[in-house]
């Protein structure tokens, strides 16, 4: 920040001879071209110099001084106009001369109130300001800009750079030690959670803020996939809650809004992807089955494909069937097979619990 | 005319000719004249007969996809049957095989094969045995092998893998390169250690250890975790005999859970879930 003073500005005013005061005339010469005076003629007295008054003029134009103002420097008289010209700053912003106090920076002088803040127009000169890639910006909006340069947030609050996570709070970020939490009154972090006013509470009551542990103990269920708590509808899936639009094929990413998806080692998927990756695949004919499936024994079939095993009868899922090694056998094929492994096969399946607490 | 000439007759000249012969007391292929020529049959069931040879010429019905012998005598094998260049599904269960003839693995596109209570022993297979690359299940249940070839791990898209009642010491550890295997029966062995790595197949849905000794089990799982933490471990507790069962969480929990208004007359499906913690 550079500050000026003005430069050198006096202002004379002319004064008439002085009556009253005796003055040999004989002692007295112009202080431009040297002469004397003529009696009765008008002579400038100015702190203590006398002048013709024709020889009383702007060292520039050589006229008389308009109103008698004149501008001295370096010893020099100039009537107004011509001393702006010459020696005036012009205003970096306005362009018009800077009279008065003169602010000199970024290469150019300017009024004190045309330099301010490219960005939010504050007056600079009583602030100081910072250069950033050639714009004059204030305190604040350099650090915005510069935190916004780095990918980081502006607390709202102390206006300082958030460096670690930001707490979003009615829609502004701050730094999460500015905050309590409503319920335990603890210092919050960024973990903490808003959460809007729900039905139940009174129409202005506004968002509040709540530390995690405080947060979950309201019993607000949290997204899967955005950890965010979700105050709408709520998917159960997986064995979580997720937001509507956060539940989607684990392929395409595209939201199931509702549609049917389908289960696989712990994701989701929809029809389509789910059986482009994992394709029922028919487990006589080895090709994706495109009507209904039949599903059992961890295999799946066409609906015209699933049969004995034993004999190639088709069945239904109507039809009651045993199973050797998971594949299905008819009773008609089982009653043919070997008495010694229709016993081992009875025995293995007695010693099988017909249904466990899960 | 027996019955089975009968059947044949009445084969039109229809495509995906599917034939039933099962249960017709076919002793001999003799008593089904005509069938080679009938060149549009896609699949031939000819289970619970008592047919002891399969001729050569069978070979030459080259749209076959499906051949079904399960529960015949069946001691030999032609060489020929390896040739067929589109048979997909081959059950050879519940016969008499003790050998299988050379190159028996030269088959083009077999996708199942089920050698299921049979005789075949490690040495009844053929040197190109697990050369079936297109092979994705083999049934091997009830047979005599006392060890399996580490060459099984060439069965790159083997999903299914039934070793049940066998004679089993241990296991090759290439069992964990079969990157698909879906299904291992293991249970009725004598197995006294198995290989960690076959916990690593991340496609591995179902171990039946049933009968396996607790120890055996209690070590490999012990073993798995540290290996392969991703894998849930479906365990199958029953009284001194395990069943475990790998990823694939809520698929088959227990009988209720099966779809489409299946039931299950004799089940051995019942399971739970342990975590790592559970006890042993």
């Amino acid at each position: 920040m550079v500050y000026k003073k003005p430069p050198f500005f006096t202002i004379r005013i002319t004064e008439p001879p002085m009556p009253g005061i005796t003055m040999s005339l004989g002692n007295m010469f112009c202080s431009r071209c040297g002469d004397g005076f003529e009696p009765h003629e008008e002579i400038v007295n100015s702190t203590g110099e006398l002048w013709h008054k024709q020889c009383f003029v702007c060292a520039q134009c050589f006229r008389q001084f308009p109103g008698g103002i004149f501008y001295e420097f370096e010893g020099r008289k100039y009537c107004e106009h011509d001393f702006h010209v010459l020696f005036a700053p012009c205003c970096g912003k306005c362009g018009e001369f800077v009279i008065g106090r003169v602010i000199k920076a970024m290469n150019a002088s300017w009024h004190p109130r045309c330099f301010t803040c490219e960005s939010c127009d504050k007056e600079l000169a009583d602030l100081g300001f910072i250069r950033n890639h050639g714009r004059a910006l204030c305190h604040q909006c350099n650090a915005r800009e510069k935190a916004i340069g780095l990918g980081k947030y502006i607390c709202h609050k102390c206006h300082g750079v958030i460096d670690d996570k930001p707490l979003r709070f009615r829609g502004e970020v701050y730094h999460p030690y500015h905050f309590n939490c409503t319920a335990c009154g603890i210092e919050l972090n960024s973990d903490a959670r808003e959460v809007k006013s729900r039905p139940g509470y009174s129409a202005n009551d506004l968002n509040e803020l709540y530390c995690l542990r405080c947060h979950d103990k309201m019993g607000v269920p949290i997204c899967g996939a955005c950890r965010r708590p979700i105050e709408e509808r709520v998917v159960t899936a997986l064995g979580k809650h997720w937001h509507v639009e956060h539940f989607v094929c684990a392929k395409c990413e595209k939201p199931f809004l509702g549609h049917r998806h389908y289960e696989k080692k712990g994701l989701a998927y929809c029809e389509t992807h789910y059986h482009q990756l994992f394709g029922n695949l028919c487990f006589v004919c080895n090709q994706v089955i495109a009507g209904d499936v039949f599903s059992a024994l961890n295999k799946a079939w066409c609906v015209h494909h699933f049969a004995c095993s034993v004999c190639d009868q088709k069945m239904t899922q109507k039809t009651k069937f045993y199973e050797l090694d998971l594949k299905p056998v008819c009773k008609k094929c089982y009653d043919k097979f070997p008495q010694e492994l229709r016993r081992r096969l009875r025995k293995a399946h007695e010693q099988t619990p017909k249904k466990v607490a899960v | 005319m027996s019955k089975a000439k009968k059947v044949i007759d009445e084969v039109k000249d229809a495509q995906n000719v599917e034939l039933d012969l099962s249960d017709k007391g076919i002793v001999s292929f003799d008593e089904m004249p005509g069938l080679f020529n009938k060149m549009n049959i896609t699949r031939l069931t000819l289970s619970h007969n008592r047919i002891q040879v399969v001729p050569p010429a069978l070979a030459g019905m080259i749209n076959m996809e499906i051949l079904n012998f399960f529960n015949n005598c069946i001691e030999e094998l032609p060489t020929s049957l390896s040739s067929m260049p589109k048979l997909r599904i081959l059950n050879l269960g519940m016969n008499r095989l003790s050998v299988l003839p050379r190159g028996f693995g030269a088959f083009p596109v077999l996708e199942v094969l089920d050698l299921t209570y049979n005789n075949l022993h490690e040495n009844s297979l053929p040197g190109n045995f697990f050369m079936i690359e297109t092979l994705r299940a083999l049934y091997l249940g009830d047979n005599d092998f006392e060890t399996i070839p580490a060459d099984v791990k060439q069965l790159k898209n083997l999903q299914i893998l039934v070793l049940r009642e066998n004679d089993l010491i241990e296991l090759p550890k290439e069992i964990g390169e079969l990157s698909r295997l879906r299904e291992l029966h293991i249970q009725g062995n004598r197995l006294t250690v198995l290989p960690p790595e076959i916990g690593n197949s991340s496609s591995n849905n179902i171990l039946d250890l049933y009968k396996c000794q607790k120890k055996v089990v209690k070590d490999f799982v012990k073993e798995t975790s540290s290996v392969s933490h991703e894998n849930v471990i479906y365990v199958h507790l029953l009284w001194k005999h395990f069943v475990l069962l790998g990823s694939t969480p809520g698929l088959y929990r227990d009988e209720n859970s099966l779809p489409g208004g299946f039931s299950i007359l004799e089940t051995q499906c019942s399971l739970f879930k342990i975590s790592k913690s559970s006890r042993f």
